[in-house]
């Protein structure tokens, strides 16, 4: 009896951990338009909780909520580095026969055949940020990194005047920070010829190692004016090494992306800017492609049965500096990144 | 009017009745033996005087008052200390800390008084006679020196009963007769000693009073004048044992099973030479060091020999691991059946045929379960293991007894043409023992040679058909048991210390 | 009573087994109420196709762990034996061969595994936790940290071929996991493994040879994980060092939950296993399905795990004090 008893209760418990898990929903956007029949979006991504994926989210979820509170939207993927749990969790969606599906992939080629059955669905996919360019997803939406390495420049030959030496950090190899770097020294060269760039480091793409190489770069060449690093390690780096050298005040240092610690470099005056792409916006663009893709009007398709959408999509980036922090709205943004359950 | 009451105790496991109706009164200044064959309910009343249990019904007097004890601090608050089979020695701490453990002597600040815990614990084992160095690593001293400790520990709680549950099953000779000398200092120093034991001739010894169990029901108290072995015995197992040890030999061929020559492994035996031989049991006595069951090791295998050969029905043999000498029809049954013989947490069925798979197997690898069911079922039959649908059983699950019965099916069914017993009735209950050797004495008869391991002397005697002297690593002497005494073996055995005086 | 989910006692009704079944049922009755897509013919094989690396991986993994070991090699032999295969393959090598090659380095790699267990008597879990971390090095220098593509057509078709309505992955275990089931019945190799997990000192007096079979099991464990690794470059048509990242944890889940102990060795079983691995295939699919948040599907999984041990355990415990 006691038997049946315990039983009965463990069986209880289960049944209402599991309604429990059933009882969080995709959410609803909230706005009017209940009638229409109601769709349902998954955005895929890898690294699942990774601050930037929790922002492109946010941008699809309000942009799903301007169009109507029958568009419903969700986040799956693993939260590993794991490209073929990625393709699973694409092929897990699509089981689910959604409305649109937006991938971020966690390598170029994995995912291709789990994209393609998605098309063969009938189901639009739209990349964004990591781009799988051969699985046939109908667009991509992401940041042009030429144009990222350029807007570094662009400030970079504002803060020296036009004048001065440089160096950039990177990891060589990596194709993102290749076109970063690549954009940088070309828009110099086109627009700021009294700028050279004299050194190109690999910093390996971490603190410590990007702290040894610039601290060896400043000894070497005093005449250093500028440093760019194309990742997010690199600015920090940097910095470390020229307070150790008290030559903070000699040199710009201009970061990529943006962490706590860059936020708060850039605060001090220690880091002059950090470019930065917009995650928000990627999602919310990429949402907007992926609800057009669904919804065909009479505009030629070039890939048709779905509706009409441009190939690619760039959200373009922006330089972030401490005197732009000082606006609380602004530090908010940086500081308070949006939480996704 | 009694120190300790034990008084109407009953106690049930689910619809299994452990103890009925117990009352046993103990007095002060006295060392109070239990006997009673396994699962007769000793080590459960302890528990219960122990706090450890809580009875169903019954009560606890200390001084006449009742006792309410809910867990073993409790107990202790009450003054009962006990000394359990298992040591609970924490290897890789210093015998004071385990002296001390979670009492250790501390400084104002609340830090731990290294030194006092070192002197308290010396003025101790000092208490007791023991000769321990607190500072020495507990894992590192022999199991003798360990109940020491445990001793030590309980007493330095200021207890005024004592109980210890089976404390030389483990213990060599002379460790055992320091353990009592210390209980009877103890006893004049006016404490209760509850002393548990399979032994007889150690409770016939060393006990004012015994008192039996058997099924849970207390079937009686002696005093020291009427202790006998035979009355025990009847009152243990509701019968009198005729022959408590099988006859010897009928038939002696002397045709020789084993040769061993000159085999030495240093650090633990050198130069032995001696033979076994069908149809009979070689006894090999040694006490605990003695290089007894290393011996037995390096000729089955499982270590290494450094010299020596060994020769099998005249043919030399070198078993580099046991499953060599296993295929040749020599097997090994361990003293320590928990540790080197059972798989406790598996079946009796799997452990009766771990020896044996190959025969079991039917298309090359495939186990037949039709042979292994049959296999099982005849060695339960044989060796009267209790319960008898015990087949899907864990061994764990089985007594003392049962266990060691489950062991010889292991081997048994294995086939052996030499079968090295070690301690063959080692922790089993009077009945089981008798059993245990009447087995061996059948398997002797059959044909097989029997090498029995053993540390103790009656058991020696009562069995073997030649008797191998061991000590500190050398053969002494080989005997023909005829007419052989205690104090013939004795003496072989410390010939060498004997001669230099 | 004191029945033991055991390789000889398998006819006999296994309450674990009962438990699991009785999770299964519910799960898939709650989650074909809660979506129309659950019970259909596309998401049963989404659901098979998502956790069959792990299925392959979990059969060797329960001999290691009934052998009182554990093996975590395998989440990095996984992407270094599909990275391997796919370098090969783009050398012209064939893919039989290349696949052999593979497998054999996967064994070596078991090999290796047993003898640092062994010569430097550690603990299988820092042991394995070393060895994974070396060849996910390893895999990372090969490829630069960049899936490897371009496989030959030859090779990328596989992932298209269905045997009976079924892609290669699914007849490849089902073979396993056939040969794994008859063989754990009453294979008598399989037999000493539970010995050797129970009391590995009483096995090695029993004569059982231990080395050599500490050696077999884990030379299983990563073939198989070799296998997976084969299996996903197959279904992927691409090798990366990011594949089977935290598999290991997965597969262990699997074993646990299929009532294999991982406290002591010497107990568990490849049906529980199978039953395991089922019910953790629709869990992850569930997950999908409900839309549950990342952040509570680690809880849920845990939650699961400890309902099924203390199911079978709590219960057990009950009937043996009632008998």
């Amino acid at each position: 009896m006691k038997r049946k008893m315990a039983l009965g209760l463990m069986l209880t418990v289960l049944a209402m951990s599991l309604a429990g898990c059933g009882a969080k929903a995709p959410e609803a956007a909230d706005q009017t338009g209940a009638e229409k029949s109601e769709e349902l979006y998954s955005m895929v991504v890898f690294t699942k909780g990774a601050e930037y994926f929790n922002w492109c989210y946010a941008g699809m979820k309000d942009a799903a909520a301007s169009i109507g509170s029958h568009i419903q939207v969700e986040l799956q993927g693993p939260a590993e580095w794991d490209a073929s749990l990625e393709a699973r969790a694409v092929d897990q969606v699509v089981a689910k026969n959604p409305t649109g599906i937006l991938v971020a992939s966690a390598d170029e080629t994995t995912l291709n055949s789990s994209i393609q059955k998605a098309l063969d669905a009938g189901i639009p996919v739209i990349g964004f940020d990591s781009d799988a360019a051969d699985s046939g997803r109908l667009a991509y939406v992401g940041t042009d990194n030429y144009d990222f390495g350029a807007t570094a420049a662009r400030s970079m030959a504002e803060m020296l005047g036009g004048e001065g030496e440089v160096a950039v950090c990177m990891v060589p190899g990596a194709i993102a920070q290749e076109e970063r770097a690549e954009g940088f020294k070309n828009w110099l060269e086109e627009n700021a010829p009294g700028i050279k760039v004299v050194s190109e480091l690999n910093d390996e793409g971490d603190v410590a190692k990007s702290e040894t190489v610039c601290t060896a770069l400043l000894q070497s060449n005093p005449n250093i004016k500028g440093i760019f690093s194309t990742h997010g390690y690199g600015a920090p780096g940097a910095a470390a090494a020229a307070r150790t050298l008290n030559m903070l005040e000699n040199v710009v240092i201009i970061g990529s992306d943006y962490s706590s610690a860059v936020i708060e470099l850039l605060q001090s005056g220690d880091i002059e800017g950090t470019v930065v792409d917009d995650p928000y916006l990627i999602g919310y663009e990429a949402f907007m492609l992926a609800y057009a893709a669904a919804h065909p009007t009479e505009i030629p398709s070039a890939n048709p049965p779905f509706g009409h959408v441009p190939p690619v999509i760039y959200g373009g980036s922006q330089l972030l500096t401490g005197e732009m922090l000082q606006d609380e709205a602004v530090l908010a943004k940086y500081q308070n990144p949006p939480a996704v359950n | 009017m009694s120190y300790l009451k034990v008084d109407h105790i009953t106690k049930s496991f689910g619809n299994n009745k452990v103890l009925t109706d117990i009352s046993i009164d103990f007095e002060k200044g006295e060392i109070h033996s239990l006997i009673g064959e396994n699962g007769a309910g000793k080590s459960t009343l302890m528990k219960i005087i122990g706090g450890i249990y809580q009875a169903d019904s019954g009560q606890i007097l200390i001084d006449g008052k009742p006792a309410n004890m809910r867990d073993p601090v409790e107990a202790y608050g009450h003054g009962i200390g006990i000394v359990h089979q298992e040591l609970s020695i924490a290897g890789n701490m210093t015998a004071a800390q385990n002296v001390f453990v979670n009492n250790e002597p501390v400084k104002k600040c609340g830090f731990i008084d290294w030194n006092r815990l070192y002197a308290d614990a010396a003025a101790e084992f000092e208490k007791i006679g023991a000769n321990i160095d607190p500072k020495a690593i507990a894992g590192t001293l022999s199991v003798g020196m360990q109940q020491m400790i445990e001793i030590s520990k309980v007493l330095s709680k200021d207890v005024n009963v004592l109980i210890l549950d089976e404390p030389t099953s483990a213990l060599s000779d002379n460790e055992i007769e320091n353990l009592f000398r210390i209980l009877l200092e103890l006893k004049e120093r006016g404490k209760l000693i509850i002393f548990i034991s399979h032994k007889l001739n150690e409770i016939t010894r060393i006990s004012d009073r015994v008192s039996v169990l058997r099924d849970g029901v207390c079937t009686g108290t002696l005093d020291r004048e009427d202790m006998e072995v035979q009355t025990i015995i009847r009152m243990m197992v509701g019968r009198s044992i005729d022959a408590l040890y099988p006859p010897k030999a009928k038939r002696r061929d002397n045709k020789k099973a084993l040769t061993i020559e000159h085999i030495s492994r240093k650090g633990k035996f050198s130069d032995v030479s001696f033979d076994i031989r069908y149809g009979e049991i070689t006894g090999m006595f040694g006490l605990v060091g003695a290089g007894r069951t290393e011996c037995a090791f390096s000729v089955f295998g499982a270590d290494k020999m450094d010299e020596g050969q060994v020769y099998l029905d005249g043919k030399q043999v070198r078993f580099k691991n046991p499953a060599q000498a296993i295929r040749e029809g020599l097997c090994y049954l361990s003293e320590d059946r928990k540790a080197l013989g059972l798989f406790v947490d598996m079946t009796v069925k799997e452990n009766t045929v771990a020896a044996c798979l190959k025969s079991m197997c039917r298309y090359g690898e495939f186990l037949d379960e039709n042979r292994i069911r049959e296999n099982t079922e005849n060695y339960i039959k044989e060796l009267d293991i209790h319960p008898e649908d015990c087949r899907n059983y864990k061994v764990r699950n089985l007594s003392g007894g049962n266990q060691q019965k489950v062991l010889f099916a292991k081997w048994l069914a294995a086939k052996p043409k030499i079968l090295i017993v070690d301690e063959p009735a080692r922790g089993v209950d009077v009945g089981a023992k008798t059993m245990i050797h009447h087995i061996l004495r059948q398997l002797a008869d059959t044909g097989m040679a029997v090498w029995m391991i053993s540390s103790e002397l009656p058991e020696i005697l009562g069995v073997s058909d030649r008797v191998i002297v061991m000590h500190e690593g050398h053969c002494r002497g080989i005997l023909e048991n005829v007419g052989l005494t205690e104090e013939d073996i004795m003496r072989t055995a410390f010939r060498e210390e004997v001669r230099h005086e | 009573m004191n029945k033991r989910k055991g390789i000889l006692s398998f006819g006999r009704i296994n309450f674990h087994y009962l438990v699991l079944i009785v999770m299964i049922f519910i799960v898939t009755a709650a989650m074909t109420v809660y979506s129309p897509y659950f019970l259909t013919v596309n998401n049963l094989q989404v659901l098979i196709d998502t956790f069959i690396m792990e299925a392959v991986m979990a059969l060797g993994m329960t001999m290691v762990i009934i052998s009182g070991g554990i093996d975590l090699t395998v989440a990095g032999i996984l992407p270094f034996s599909s990275i391997i295969l796919a370098l090969l393959l783009m050398r012209e090598v064939p893919f039989g061969i290349a696949a052999v090659l593979v497998l054999l380095a996967a064994a070596a790699i078991g090999c290796l595994t047993n003898l640092l267990r062994r010569s430097l008597n550690l603990h299988p879990m820092v042991v394995t936790m070393a060895i994974a971390a070396v060849i996910k090095g390893v895999d990372l220098t090969i490829t630069g940290g960049s899936a490897v593509s371009g496989l030959p057509e030859s090779f990328t078709r596989l992932g298209a071929v269905r045997i009976l309505g079924m892609p290669v992955s699914w007849i490849v275990y089902i073979i396993l996991a056939a040969v794994f089931l008859y063989f754990s019945k009453n294979n008598r190799w399989f037999l000493q493994v539970f010995f050797v997990g129970g009391n590995e000192d009483a096995a090695k007096l029993s004569g059982i040879k231990v080395e050599a079979l500490y050696r077999n099991v884990y030379v299983i464990s990563a073939v198989l994980a070799a296998v997976a690794g084969i299996l996903t470059a197959i279904t992927y048509s691409s090798a990366s060092y990011s594949y089977g990242t935290n598999a290991d944890l997965r597969v262990i889940t699997t074993v646990a939950i299929g009532g294999t102990s991982l406290t002591h060795g010497g107990s568990g079983s490849i049906a529980g296993t199978l039953l395991g691995t089922l019910f953790m295939a629709i869990i992850y699919n569930a997950f999908v399905m409900s839309g549950i948040s990342t952040y509570y599907q680690d809880v849920v999984t845990g939650v699961f795990l400890i309902a099924a041990v203390l199911l079978s355990e709590g219960i057990k415990v009950l009937k043996e004090r009632k008998s």
